[in-house]
């Protein structure tokens, strides 16, 4: 038998009698209670590089906004935003969700190539935007799209007139009209001393560059995206931060964007051209969407 | 038992130090949320629809308007159910122009003119012949009308026929953002010229997307400043009306406004009972309110034997056409009695000097009173001299 031996009590004894240890100790336990309750800050990056025409494309993004919302270690968001826009009850939902989002923690822009109609709705309810000299943004409007008339039958029986809403033409324009003074009206309250354009200008629905966003005050900023993690990251006041790709950690199979899902999805009614002859319709279809890219998605369904 | 204190103490120095050091190095400051504002829906204001009354008042003629259905024309005739029932309703019969399917028949489009006053044209998709032009040219030059309707929404080769006549219509859509029917491509027009059958009694009219139409000074509608035209740069006023070639074409650069519920909006269904007045080279009656001016009630003498005569005249006019004159007289036993009074009565003055005459003989002595003249007009509105001019004429024996 070995004189002194090494046994685990005399080990924890020592242990306990040793600073060092303790020190390595306390830090652990520090750093422990710090990422429990404080946590390293991130900012979340959530990209829509699509039109928003479907319910599904519309319900991803509206996860990703409420993961953000909900997830503590997300301190500032950037959206990173190359959208053309999309049918106006999805984008009024993804903007009043941004709405919410922002009375928590701050939403910063980075416009790539576009941000444009609904895409830019949805700019307007951030904190701050950022674009590229030759990114394009604007288009505050609306497109309308009427569907075939019913034919009238004795089979068919309805309660009232506009059951099949055999509306003209005349009144659907007026409703359309409503709707874009809902949008002007986002507009010009979100932007508020910062836009230097006027609202019939703006009712023009032009595209306008970067460079002409900044003039016009519809953009804050020309910058990268780096300058928009910047910002958010001083609106939120931390440094130092991690970064977390929201797309990859909230939609399923690894899906980076929805523009693959979004091309796939079928509208229910077919859309005839906006100046098409006064026909009456059933369910108009509104749009916050520029006219060619409306026509293009058209083509790539039938396809 | 001072050791373990110090222990405990200096483990939750450190465990606070790592804390807020990490603290540190990853936060500098909060976010303080600006206000959240979400849709503000008060003042958007839901337009209404409610139509203009309107009664047609017409006159009524003869005759035959064409409309042509050979050109693969891009409209359906049930668009133009109003115009065609204010057209029949002016007495006119209807004929569709379909061209010819075969060389046996005889359905030349002379043929079809010859017997026509007025020929509409509207969205033709094929393009006007040669042949068919000088045709159409010959028959407005002999007194035809030729009405000729297109739509920036639909295309047509219209020009290929309104050239000839000195009109084009622009490929364009005219707009205004400020002012509009709902839409900004459904502008007001107020500014009319002055004078014409198609002007007549408008104040404001919709053209739902209407395009430009050039022939210089043969304009007759006008857009205002705030009006722009899609394709032309320059500001300036557009017209999507025309009348031109002395009157006897008529060019719109609209066809909506011709439709139901459109032709209610405004001063529409007006524009289009002018349309079909111009068509049909019929006025509406005027509808006269207006009494007859009377005045200069006068004898020739104011004092006379018994059983002679008097001679009275005045002097009356209408703005559309008297009828009928009769002074009134109050014999010496008080009674009234009415004469008429004529423009050519022997004492009456020249033809078509407005003074009536009549020579009555005066058969009771005493005094005698002519106490004013009355007239009426076409409509019956009644006018008299006033204040009574009571002249007093002795009767002796």
């Amino acid at each position: 038998m070995l004189k002194n031996p090494i046994s685990f009590r005399n080990i924890i004894s020592y242990l306990r009698d040793s600073y060092i240890f303790l020190f390595i100790l306390s830090v652990i336990i520090g750093i422990f209670i710090f990422n429990f309750f404080i946590k390293v800050p991130n900012i979340g990056v959530i990209t829509i590089d699509t039109p928003i025409m479907d319910e599904e494309t519309k319900e991803d993004i509206v996860k990703m906004l409420k993961y953000a919302r909900e997830d503590n270690s997300i301190k500032a968001i950037v959206i990173k935003m190359n959208c053309p826009g999309g049918e106006v009850t999805n984008i009024e939902e993804i903007y009043l969700e941004v709405l919410r989002l922002r009375s928590k923690k701050p939403v910063v822009t980075s416009v790539d190539r576009i941000g444009l109609s609904g895409g830019y709705h949805i700019a307007a309810a951030t904190n701050f935007i950022y674009a590229k000299p030759s990114s394009i943004v604007g288009s505050i409007g609306v497109v309308l799209t009427l569907s075939e008339p019913v034919e009238e039958t004795e089979r068919m029986i309805t309660t009232g007139p506009y059951k099949r809403g055999s509306h003209s033409m005349r009144y659907y324009a007026g409703q359309a009209e409503m709707i874009k003074e809902v949008f002007l009206d986002v507009i010009v309250s979100q932007r508020g001393n910062r836009l230097k354009i006027s609202r019939e200008t703006l009712s023009e629905a032009d595209d306008y560059l970067g460079i002409e966003g900044l003039k016009y005050g519809l953009v804050d900023e020309i910058g990268s995206r780096s300058n928009a993690l910047e910002k958010a990251a001083s609106y939120a006041g931390i440094a130092n931060y991690g970064l977390v790709d929201i797309n990859k950690k909230v939609l399923a199979n690894n899906e980076t964007n929805i523009t693959s899902r979004s091309h796939s999805t079928k509208i229910n009614q077919t859309s005839p051209k906006v100046d098409d002859k006064d026909t009456m319709p059933i369910e108009p279809v509104y749009y916050y969407l520029p006219i060619d890219y409306y026509l293009k998605i058209e083509q790539r369904k039938e396809q | 038992m001072i050791e373990a204190t110090k222990k405990i103490i200096f483990v939750v120095v450190i465990v606070l130090g790592v804390v807020i050091a990490q603290t540190l190095y990853f936060y500098r400051g909060i976010y303080i949320a600006p206000p959240t504002e979400g849709y503000d829906v008060n003042n958007i204001s839901i337009p209404s629809y409610a139509p203009k009354e309107f009664i047609d008042i017409h006159g009524k003629g003869n005759g035959t308007v064409l409309l042509d259905f050979s050109h693969d024309n891009d409209f359906d005739s049930e668009e133009l159910n109003i115009l065609i029932s204010r057209i029949i309703s002016r007495g006119y019969t209807f004929k569709y122009y379909r061209g010819s399917k075969n060389e046996s028949e005889n359905v030349s489009l002379k043929s079809f003119l010859k017997n026509a006053s007025s020929f509409i044209v509207i969205l033709p998709k094929k393009e006007f012949e040669e042949e068919e032009k000088t045709e159409i040219k010959n028959f407005v030059d002999e007194g035809g009308r030729l009405i000729m309707i297109a739509d920036p929404t639909r295309n047509s080769e219209i020009n290929t026929l309104s050239i000839e006549f000195g009109v084009v219509f622009w490929n364009d859509y005219l707009y205004n953002l400020k002012e509009n029917d709902g839409n900004f491509r459904y502008i007001y027009l107020k500014n009319f010229k002055e004078n014409t059958t198609i002007t007549k009694n408008l104040n404001k009219i919709v053209f739902y997307i209407a395009s430009s139409i050039s022939s210089p000074g043969n304009g007759i509608v006008f857009t205002d400043n705030n009006t722009y035209s899609s394709s032309k740069e320059a500001q300036g006023k557009h017209s999507p009306v025309v009348l031109a070639y002395d009157g006897k074409v008529l060019a719109i650069g609209d066809l909506t406004f011709l439709i139901e519920p459109y032709n209610n909006v405004l001063d529409n269904n007006q524009l289009i009972s002018n349309i079909a007045d111009y068509i049909t080279n019929t006025e509406a009656p005027l509808i006269d309110t207006v009494p007859p001016l009377v005045n200069n009630t006068s004898v020739n003498i104011t004092s006379i034997t018994l059983n002679d005569s008097i001679c009275v005249n005045a002097t009356v006019t209408d703005n559309v056409k008297v009828d009928k004159v009769w002074v009134r007289i109050i014999n010496p036993n008080s009674i009234a009695k009415n004469t008429f009074l004529s423009e050519d009565a022997p004492c009456a003055g020249t033809p078509h000097d407005n003074i009536y005459g009549a020579i009555i003989k005066l058969n009771i002595s005493g005094e005698w009173y002519v106490n004013t003249t009355f007239a009426n007009d076409t409509s019956g509105n009644l006018g008299s001299e006033k204040p009574y001019p009571n002249i007093k004429i002795k009767v002796s024996e």
